[in-house]
């Protein structure tokens, strides 16, 4: 009799098993598969999940034999169907769609009479898998669907729409360019279970309407990207006995404060259009359609019928005008319970509508953002501002005081700042360094923080950030506060050239001007006593000459030695700054930005250099949970000369286990010298170049490596690698999004951009350098009328 | 008001209704029921295992109550486990097993949680082999039968 053991008794429940295979890749999963026939059974159907997921999809598909898929297709929860290829910039966002060959391939064995076997083979693979699909597949829980298809595509677009509409289980769909969809065929009838809907690159004409709002009510979620909404009428399509009585308030947007809070309690009566709507997302709206778009006045009254809205994210609107205060007005009388807002879009597209508001800035939209953020009931958890998004002093103000209890994740990255004065500072980075500190030590729950330059001495003089325990992301520029080194408790020290060699320990802040002091007074008394000789023993040329050389030989000295302590002091800073961040126990992921340098690349050695760096990021090896670090500002420190022992010790002494999404990169550009250093997984990899030897001594990982990450940052230009070697791994690696652009130098292009494998997918946008130009010029466009 | 429970072994363990409540099955069974002094029989769980268990709630009895995913993410972390977690973890196979099972059948999602990180995280990395030696599994397939199944997951190896 065989005896189960806990073992087997567990691995035996199917709920177990899958219990354990989510935490578990597909490369995981297959090894499962292969262990013994329970292990088979069970883990096989798990392995078919998201089949699409995996990275090289387009290769490993030919692989799948029709029979196994035939097996399996009915286990497949999650598909990508669509197209690889077309050169806009959608592939840029949809790129390795998946099961899908490319365009080329097809277009080549129609147009040529040289077809190669090959793609012949794979053109028939993929078909006979489609038409398995269309048989077997009935499951289908997501399914992200790519219409445009070259004619001969063995998927045709017939087939696409029956496709969904055969799969009524689904919960999460997302149309790619489905210009031709129509709309009758998801419906609240047919897919009772569809919660999300993403909509890349489509139109809905006004006929489609109906059933599109209609759909929309049992909707938690919706995302449009440069999708053509005429969002109109919606009232009159939704309105059913259950909410007759609602009427949208299209009032103006003076209503004062009060008069709203006497709505408010009516307004909660009601659920508003769509009540299930939990997430709105609206990106990147053509602005080449103005007369079909989501008005910016249609927008915001179509959230003030979500009365269950929780997250809002709005980027790169670019033909909208969002009525900023009549948002304010509807999340206020309604009680919209936001718990996260992001927006990406330029001042002059979310207004206040009246020209300046109670924020204290002037000029449109600066007031926007401060009454939004005072209308959001308790329970605000988010705030991610990017691109010039207006960003008055108050609504940070308002944010400490109303919801710092509650705040997880503030993001701010180059909004435009304005303070109590008004004064709009339109360059990035720009938020003054104590509001960081201040929203830093007020905001006890934080969990992602992402800021921009904070001085030294901010950090250093307020006591350890109550969210030290809870903080997981930090991003922030640290700058070295040279100015605060005369604060009144800094300890004063005068420094002996024999000091110099020690290495120097946290804990002290070194002054260098009573040095400088004490030198002066010295200087100037010998230069007394030998005026006092002169005048006693008469000129004399030679001598001085000699006192000449003897003076400036001296001046050198104090200056080295002044130089020196400066150095001293920033280097003592820096100590601090790092034992200060070794604290924050639950730290995942640092993004650090030392913008002055770490150290100075004259007055260090390469092994001294080393030796401090390695002091200064040696508390991290006590954050058990750090998995992503990122420094920049490790200038003068040129790795390549040190023995490759020291930077494998270094990395290894650093960084817990195997930290293998860690990449270090440093860069510092002069007129002459260049130092880059990448460090990732344990690897290094560095170069120093002259302007002469740029070019030479450049070591750059091999794709092969690059693909074993999990996440991969480079910066092109500068320092880093050059670009056409960037867009080499970019075209190389899977890459899903890119971030182009975006500043430099006028003699640098600079191309920064993320790689993320498959199985990450992220479906972020980030604007290129066109976009920012629309922006800046957006300020032309037309008026918006709501 | 202290809950007393009964495990598989007829041991019987008073704990604050607090504690018991983590397990949902409990907490359940004490809404349908009512509070009584009558203990509350787990005829699925050891005396040992309801021990960890117990000791596992009390560590835990602040925390908040989990709600479901909202982020219906397929592909989750294991490496997130807390310190005192991984410490209680380091149990033998047996123990582990039988600790997620009792979380399984008393609907501690937590607990489940961690359990089924700590084994993914004995899987992961590993061969078919590893996997088998780890766990003490007999390979039964056949070498053709392998053969077969491994041209069939082709597509899904590991590059």
């Amino acid at each position: 009799m065989v005896e189960f053991s806990p073992f087997m008794h567990a691995m035996g429940l199917g709920e177990v098993v899958e219990h354990i295979a989510q935490y578990l890749c597909m490369q995981d999963i297959h090894s499962c598969v292969l262990v013994s026939k329970q292990w088979h059974r069970q883990y096989e159907p798990l392995l078919w999940r998201q089949p699409t997921s995996m990275t090289d999809w387009a290769e490993r598909q030919m692989l799948i034999l029709p029979h196994v898929l035939e097996r399996n297709a009915r286990f497949i929860e999650t598909l990508h169907v669509g197209s690889q290829a077309s050169s806009s910039s959608s592939s840029l966002l949809l790129s390795s769609l998946s099961l899908s060959i490319p365009m080329s391939s097809l277009s080549s064995s129609s147009s040529t009479a040289t077809t190669t076997t090959t793609t012949t083979t794979k053109t028939t693979a993929v078909a006979s898998h489609y038409s398995i699909l269309l048989e077997q597949t009935f499951g289908l829980r997501e399914l992200t669907i790519h219409f445009l298809e070259a004619p001969q595509h063995p998927f045709p677009l017939v087939d696409k729409v029956w496709f969904i509409q055969q799969n009524q289980r689904l919960k999460r769909l997302t149309l790619v360019q489905g210009w031709a969809f129509h709309w009758t065929l998801v419906t609240p009838q047919t897919h009772r279970q569809l919660r999300h809907l993403a909509l890349h690159y489509c139109r809905l004409d006004h006929e489609h309407m109906q059933p599109f709002w209609a759909l929309m009510r049992q909707l938690e979620s919706i995302e449009l990207v440069s999708t053509v909404v005429p969002v109109t009428g919606f009232e009159e399509e939704t309105r059913t006995p259950d909410i007759a009585a609602a009427t949208i308030t299209t009032t103006t947007t003076t209503t004062t404060r009060t008069s709203a809070s006497g709505h408010a309690g009516e307004a909660s009566n009601r659920r508003g259009c769509f009540p299930n709507l939990r997430s709105i997302t609206v990106r990147r709206l053509p602005a080449a359609t103005q007369k079909w778009h989501l008005r910016g006045g249609s927008l915001v009254e179509w959230i003030g019928e979500c009365h269950g809205l929780e997250r809002l994210h709005l980027e790169l609107v670019l033909v909208l005008k969002v009525p900023a205060r009549r948002l304010a007005q509807l999340i206020y009388e309604h009680q919209i319970p936001l718990k996260s807002i992001e927006l990406m879009t330029p001042a002059c597209h979310f207004e206040s509508g009246q020209g300046g508001g109670q924020g204290g800035g002037q000029g449109g939209g600066q007031g926007g953002m401060t009454e939004v953020v005072r209308s959001i009931p308790p329970g605000f958890q988010e705030l991610v501002v990017k691109m010039w998004v207006p960003l008055p002093s108050v609504t940070l103000d308002l944010l400490r005081g109303q919801h710092a209890v509650t705040m997880t994740r503030i993001c701010i990255r180059q909004a435009q700042w304005t303070g109590l004065d008004g004064v709009v500072v339109v360059e990035r980075n720009q938020v003054p360094s104590i509001v960081h500190q201040q929203l830093l030590g007020a905001c006890t729950n934080l969990v992602e923080f992402y800021g921009q330059i904070i001085q030294a001495s901010d950090i250093l003089r307020a006591p350890l950030w109550p969210c030290a325990r809870s903080l997981r992301v930090l991003m922030v520029s640290i700058e070295p506060s040279s100015p605060a080194l005369s604060h009144p408790e800094i300890n004063h020290q005068i420094w002996a050239p024999s000091t110099m060699r020690r290495i120097p320990q946290p804990g002290t802040i070194i002054d260098r001007s009573p040095m400088l002091d004490e030198q002066e007074r010295q200087q100037e008394k010998e230069e007394e006593d030998d005026e006092g000789q002169d005048q006693r023993h008469g000129h004399d040329h030679d001598h001085d000459h000699d006192r000449l050389n003897r003076r400036k030989g001296r001046n050198r000295y104090v200056r080295r030695r002044c130089h020196q302590a400066e150095i001293r002091a920033e280097l003592l800073e820096h100590a601090q700054i790092f034992d200060r961040l070794s604290q924050l126990q639950a730290l995942e992921e640092l993004d650090l930005s030392v913008p002055h340098g770490l150290v100075r690349r004259r007055e260090t050695s390469p092994t001294r250099g080393h030796t401090l760096c390695m002091r200064f990021l040696a508390g991290f090896g006590k954050l058990g949970r750090l998995r992503r670090l990122r420094i920049f500002g490790f200038s003068g420190v040129p790795f390549d000369q040190a023995p490759a022992e020291l930077e494998m010790d270094w990395m290894a002494g650093v960084l817990p286990g195997k930290a293998a999404a860690a990449a270090i990169t440093s860069k510092t550009t002069t007129t002459t010298t260049t130092t880059t250093m990448t460090l990732m997984a344990g690897q290094v990899m560095g170069s120093r170049t002259t302007a002469r030897e740029r070019g030479r001594h450049r070591v750059w990982p091999s794709l092969e490596w690059l693909r074993g990450n999990d996440r991969i940052w480079f910066v092109a230009g500068g320092g880093g690698p050059t670009l056409k070697t960037a867009w080499d791994w970019h075209r190389n690696l899977p890459a899903r999004y890119e971030e182009a652009g975006m500043g430099g130098g006028k003699k640098q292009q600079r191309l920064k951009f993320t790689c993320v494998p498959e199985n990450n997918f992220e479906s972020a946008y980030y604007p290129t350098s066109g976009d920012i130009q629309d922006m800046i010029n957006g300020t032309e466009l037309v008026p918006e009328e709501y | 008001m202290p809950i007393t429970l009964l495990s598989l072994d007829d041991v019987q363990f008073k704990v604050d209704k607090e504690v018991a409540e983590r397990s949902i099955l409990i907490k359940n069974m004490i809404e349908d029921v009512g509070e009584s002094d009558a203990p509350i029989p787990l005829p699925n769980v050891s005396s040992s295992v309801l021990k960890k268990v117990i000791e596992y709630c009390e560590h835990h009895r602040n925390d908040p109550v989990q709600t479901q995913d909202e982020t219906d993410d397929p592909r989750k972390r294991s490496n997130d486990i807390e310190e005192w977690d991984m410490k209680f973890m380091m149990v033998d196979q047996e123990m582990l097993f039988e600790i997620i099972l009792a979380a399984n059948y008393l609907d501690i999602k937590p607990l489940l949680d961690v359990g089924c990180k700590t084994v993914a995280n004995i899987i992961k990395g590993k061969t078919p082999e590893e996997i088998r030696k780890v766990f003490n599994i007999v390979n039964d397939f056949t070498p053709e039968e392998e053969a077969q199944i491994k041209k069939e997951n082709e597509w899904a190896e590991d590059r």
